[in-house]
Order: C-alpha cells, then structure tokens, then sequence
C-alpha cells in the first residue's frame, strides 16, 4: 500500500513538473477588477499624469521580462521608444519569461517614482556565459532605455492581474 | 497518554505531514540562496549566429521578421517583432527570441526552457496566492512545533538538559555570530 502511495505520488510529481509548459501561469491572472478604467497605452503616454494613484488597464507588448528576479516587466504600445514599467507584487511574486513578445492586457495602480528608481539594475548572474552575459546586458540597456525616454520615465504600473490576448 | 507520548505523538506524525513541504523549501531555498549564480527558474540555450541579410529599422516589420526568422531558425514558431531606436532587432519566439545587430549582422538566438521540478518549488516558495500564503503559515507554525516536540523527545545523557542542550545553544549561538560580523 505505502508502495503505492510513494509509486503515485512521485508520479504525480514528475508529471506536473516535466509536462508543465507554462501556459496555465502565463494566462492564469485573468480576474480584472471591477473598479479599473481601460487605457489606451497612447493615451497614457499622452498625459500619464492624469492615472496616478489610478487603478487601469492598459494593453500593450511585453518587450522584456527581467531574466534574473523575474519582478520588472516591460511592455509598450505603437511607439517602441516607450516602454511602460510593471512592478510584480503580492499577486504575481515574478513574472514568467513564457510572456516575452506576448501581447497583453494588464491591470494595475498607476504611480510615479523617481526616474532612477525605475532604471535600478538588476544584480547580473556572475555564473552566466557570454551569449547570456551578452543578452543580459541588453536587459540592463532596456532599463536604461526607460530611465531616459520622453515619456513614462518616471511611472510605474504595480501589477494587479492579466490577460495574453 | 501521558505528556511524553502526546510529544512524541505529535512530533511523528507532523514530521511525515509536512515532510514533503519541508523538502521543497529547503531545495527552493538553496537554489534562491545561490540566485546571483545561477538562474534556478529557466534554462537558456543560446546561439550566436552572423548574418548578411540586410535589417533596416525602417522597413522592419512583422512580415520581414518572419522571413528572417526562417533564415535563422526555421522551425521557430514567430510571435512578433520590436524594434527599438538604436540597432538591435528582436524577434519573439514560442519560448525565446532572436537578437540581431544590425550594424554588425551578429546575432543571438536564444531559447528559455523551465527548469523542471526547480521552477515549480521556487514558484511555490514564493507565494503564489493568498490560499498558499495561509497555507504555508500553517506549515512554518508546523516547522516549529516539530522543531520544539524534537527537543524533549529523548531522555537522559542525550536529552534537552544535557548533550541537547549544548547543541541546541550551538545552533543559537552560529546565527547571532553572523549577525555580529555582518
């Protein structure tokens, strides 16, 4: 009997982790809230001045996921230039690399920091080779992309929920 | 049942209950330990490849992307395509992307996989919901209790008043030690 146990629970255990692609997480956040006003990414670019401390939803393409703590998503509208800061929270601890190049709808708080803090470096995995070291510095050079764009420099969207469209 | 069965009762039986949980904190632990060293969450595969086909920014489209893709990475299934001022152009793929600088025709294919049975303890080590946040609160309420039951289990030259005792400030003592040279 305990054989048994053992034999289905290490099955069970091998199954759920190695057959696991990763699209139930990716698209699993889906509960919008009912007190969020849908944005235009164009819009916010515009006057984002007008959503601070505001709860939206904005649609855009997730053009970086942070390789390392997974906690910094960027994604961006029509204009590739501006990239919108989402900050992972108490709802998605790290968001999942399976986003990258996924166009998305996400909900959450509007706030504005200091530029710099948006643009705080990631710590680089020392262990890395240099193909990865090499894509991770392209990571470091989106942040700093942010920090000096015309618009959203300063803003940060604190991750509520989402969508893959 | 006496106060020392009740203990050792307890102990047993809570042991083998939250053995499973203890494990997957303890592994996701030390992988997130070593976080700076390694990425315990995915593997990256990559390649660096050169090539001579032409990419300007502004004509880059998704249909020229998904040309390019087909020269580079046939079997790559196309997502979509960024472009950003500057001269990298990134092609997003079913698990993973294409890189290529434009100046140079360097580029870098790179393929991000899960790490299985690693990725999904780290995701559960770090709460994934409010359910499992409940849920772990019990479990390290669970740790405590075993690791206090543990201590009066055994009697005699061994036990908590002894060679228990000893060992136990031991362990007390190794942290605080830390805590003074950091």
């Amino acid at each position: 009997m305990i054989k048994r146990i053992f034999s289905f629970l290490l099955f069970t255990a091998l199954i759920s982790s190695c057959g696991n692609t990763g699209k139930k997480d990716v698209s699993s956040k889906s509960e919008n809230s009912d007190n969020a006003t849908r944005v235009d990414f164009a819009s916010l670019v515009e006057n984002p001045g007008n959503f601070i401390n505001k709860n939206i939803i904005v649609e855009g393409k997730v053009v970086h996921v942070c390789t390392h703590s997974g906690k910094k998503m960027f994604i961006v509208g029509d204009n590739p230039d501006v990239r919108l800061f989402i900050a992972a929270g108490e709802n998605m601890p790290k968001f999942p690399m399976e986003l990258l190049g996924s166009k998305i709808e996400v909900e959450g708080m509007i706030t504005r920091v200091a530029g710099a803090e948006v643009a705080v470096n990631e710590p680089k995995p020392e262990a890395a080779g240099d193909a990865e070291k090499k894509a991770n510095g392209d990571n470091c050079e989106t942040e700093a992309a942010v920090a000096a764009q015309s618009s959203l420099a300063d803003i940060v969207m604190e991750y509520k929920s989402h969508t893959v469209k | 049942m006496n106060l020392s069965k009740l203990n050792r009762v307890t102990h047993r039986d809570l042991g083998y209950l939250i053995a499973g949980l203890a494990i997957i904190y303890a592994i996701s632990g030390i992988t997130l330990n070593h976080k700076n060293d390694w990425n315990s969450n995915y593997v990256f595969e990559n390649r660096t490849f050169t090539t001579n086909i032409p990419v300007a920014k502004e004509s880059f489209n998704d249909d020229i992307a998904r040309e390019l893709l087909k020269s580079i990475q046939p079997d790559a299934k196309f997502k979509t395509s960024y472009f950003p001022t500057g001269d990298k152009a990134t092609i997003f793929i079913d698990g993973g992307f294409v890189q290529i600088n434009t100046k140079t025709g360097e580029g870098l294919y790179q393929r991000i996989s899960r790490r299985p049975i690693l990725y999904q303890f780290n995701f559960l080590h770090y709460n994934p919901g409010k359910w499992w946040k409940y849920f772990s609160d019990i479990f390290c309420l669970a740790l405590i209790v075993v690791t206090v039951t543990g201590m009066f289990i055994i009697k005699g030259k061994n036990g908590i008043t002894k060679r228990g005792a000893i060992l136990t400030i031991a362990g007390i003592i190794l942290p605080l030690l830390f805590l003074f040279i950091y």
